[in-house]
């Protein structure tokens, strides 16, 4: 380019008019665009950023993700890598999505997200990116009214119109389905008609105020802080409109990168991750203090000892990420008409990583059922294999 | 039009046309070379491939549709109240001073910091987004039209008053055709930023389904050939109106004027 430009300074002509340089030009403009993409290759490749030995941890400041909370908090993950010889980071994150983009740049090993944007990114990513590595939470998502207007049945949400999180976030997708579906089955005549309005769980206080919106279909904390609040009622819990009346809140997932190349630390991250699972379940209260600190210090936004208890109360922990219901959110997410699929076919069965030890195989709590081991297990173990190859 | 410019305009177009071809070929053998992953940086085919897709969902025509409301009930109201407040900052000093001093302040506030404020009082609807639309346009509007008013020749008003104008038909014949050019210039500028507006409020207000709020839509879904088509439209649907209109518009009045050159 740069000759190009002398010899036109020479010339005093343009750039545009000179034939000599037409096809000169037209063969260095690509080539410059060429190097330029190569550059960006360079600054894209995500291979050479990690630095070695370093584990991160991504997760949200938030009642769902109390595992990680306690273990970055109280050290047991520091214990965990130490003791393995390898540094680790922890990474707070606001969203879901923004988590996935993570796993997909290679700045994130292991993540608790919800079970939307862990669909979303394994399908996106043609099922090479996401694995699951255990589950984390299960329920500790509420649906609120208004205080100051009497009670919604829940039979009559709709025809409400329903405030969600954000679109394409687990919330979202459960409330549309079952409300839609809730919407098909109701054949009383309806003056209103169902909206599900998708705004930032700090806007829906002033939503309810203002009368803008019937009632909201809100995680842990933010529920059961409107309700403490006085701000909000309960109207019911989303594990109402479950089958098996749970339903995984979020999960552990992991790159498969990360799961290939250090199966090691995935099978002691996810033993350390259940043992804190199982130590929150039984000393809610005992733990309680330590979540709230850990919240407001990573979250920057106080919130109430009472608000941290009332949630963890609604929220049940555990390793198993409960695959029935998990691949409930895919058909939910299909359903909804955003998720594109892509043209390779992809089994979601592929998606769950056990870990040996059988941790996941193990149905430890009472939600467990019978039915929900043999078909669905037998892909995990299935899955399995094919990581280990 | 002299038979030598078309020739160099059509040539302007052709390697324009070739740079393009060239460059999306080269981005899709880059991405299909595997140097990236294709979630990473998709390939152009499956921006195309989103693209169609949204627009066979409606998606797409929704969305613009929606946004394009926005913004012709939006920028139409800026237009009438910044040629409104531009005309009086001009023609009354005393408004200058006071109100003028704060028109320019206003002006270096960006329109989505008002979004919390229109959310707060106006509530979550529409109206809070063409709120935030016309506080992105109207005070540049404003001060483009007070200035396209005090820059016209002072010579224009004086010939106008001899030749017997004056009130309403002095601002119509005279005023009017001597600012119209600069005052042009002024709806141009406001309408990017309006539109800049439209594109940050759509980003951030969730309920809101607009251009802007596809490439959240995509991000949710951890869908980057989506974020990209959306990106594809918001590019083509500023530049089009961008040149199209105004552009078109531009070349009538300087033709008109006689400052083609």
């Amino acid at each position: 380019m740069l000759i190009l430009h002398i010899h036109h300074m020479r010339k005093r002509t343009s750039l545009y008019t000179c034939r000599n340089c037409l096809p000169l030009s037209l063969f260095l403009l690509p080539l410059m665009f060429a190097t330029l993409l190569w550059l960006s290759g360079c600054i894209f490749d995500t291979s050479s950023q990690k630095p070695p030995n370093v584990v991160r941890i991504g997760f949200f400041p938030t009642i769902t993700h109390a595992p990680a909370l306690v273990g970055t908090m109280r050290g047991d993950f520091e214990k965990l890598f130490s003791r393995h010889g390898v540094q680790w980071e922890p990474l707070i994150f606001s969203s879901g999505p923004a988590i996935i983009e993570a796993i997909f740049a290679n700045r994130v090993d292991i993540a608790y997200v919800g079970p939307g944007p862990a669909i979303s990114g394994f399908v996106r990513s043609s099922g090479n990116e996401i694995r699951v590595i255990a589950g984390c939470s299960l329920n500790g998502v509420s649906i609120v009214g208004a205080e100051d207007k009497e009670g919604i049945a829940t039979e009559t949400l709709s025809t409400k119109r329903v405030a969600v999180p954000s679109i394409g976030n687990s919330q979202f997708l459960s409330a549309t389905h079952f409300l839609k579906s809730l919407e098909k089955r109701s054949t009383a005549s309806r003056d209103t008609a169902l909206q599900i309005i998708p705004c930032s769980s700090s806007d829906v206080e002033l939503l309810l105020r203002k009368h803008q919106v019937d009632a909201a279909w809100l995680p842990e904390p933010w529920a059961t802080k409107l309700v403490h609040e006085g701000k909000a009622q309960h109207i019911a819990a989303e594990s109402d409109f479950w089958p098996s009346q749970c339903f995984p809140s979020a999960v552990v997932i992991a790159s498969r990168r990360f799961v290939e190349s250090r199966p090691d630390l995935v099978t002691a991250f996810v033993e350390c991750h259940a043992a804190l699972c199982d130590e929150i379940n039984s000393y809610r209260e005992k733990l309680a203090p330590l979540i709230t600190q850990s919240i407001t210090s990573f979250s920057h936004k106080s919130i109430s000892e009472d608000v941290v208890k009332g949630s963890l109360q609604r929220t049940t922990f555990t390793s198993n990420p409960h695959p029935e219901e998990f691949g409930l959110f895919y058909e939910f997410a299909k359903e909804s008409g955003f998720l594109r699929m892509p043209k390779t076919r992809i089994t979601l069965e592929t998606i769950f990583v056990t870990v040996p030890h059988g941790r996941l195989v193990e149905a430890k709590d009472s939600y467990s059922t019978t039915s929900l081991a043999d078909t669905s297990l037998a892909g995990l173990e299935r899955s399995n294999s094919n990581v280990s190859r | 039009m002299s038979p030598g410019k078309s020739v160099w305009i059509y040539r302007v177009w052709l390697i324009r046309l070739v740079f393009l071809v060239f460059a999306l070929f080269a981005w899709e053998l880059f991405s299909r070379l595997g140097f990236v992953s294709s979630y990473f940086l998709p390939p152009p085919s499956e921006i195309l491939l989103a693209l169609v897709d949204m627009a066979k969902k409606d998606l797409l025509w929704e969305s613009i549709a929606r946004s394009m409301s926005r913004m012709l009930i939006g920028y139409g109201i800026s237009v009438i109240i910044g040629t409104s407040i531009g005309f009086v900052l001009a023609g009354n000093s005393i408004f200058k001073l006071t109100f003028g001093s704060l028109v320019a302040a206003l002006q270096s506030v960006p329109s989505i910091c008002w979004l919390p404020f229109a959310l707060l009082w106006i509530g979550i609807d529409e109206r809070a987004i063409i709120a935030v639309v016309v506080l992105g346009a109207t005070f540049s509007i404003a001060t483009a039209t007070e200035n396209a008013v005090r820059n016209i020749p002072p010579i224009y008003l004086k010939v106008g008053q001899v030749l017997g104008a004056k009130g309403f038909v002095l601002a119509k014949d005279i005023l009017f055709f001597a600012a119209l050019p600069e005052w042009l210039g002024g709806m141009k500028l406001g309408w990017s930023f309006a539109w800049r507006s439209l594109m940050a409020a759509e980003l951030i207000r969730q309920d809101a389904l607009g251009i802007g709020r596809l490439l959240e839509i995509g991000r949710a879904f951890s869908d980057v050939p989506m974020m990209l088509a959306a990106m594809v439209v918001i590019l083509t649907v500023g530049s089009t109106v961008d040149s199209l209109i105004f552009g078109t518009l531009e070349r009538k009045v300087r033709t008109v004027y006689g400052l083609d050159r």
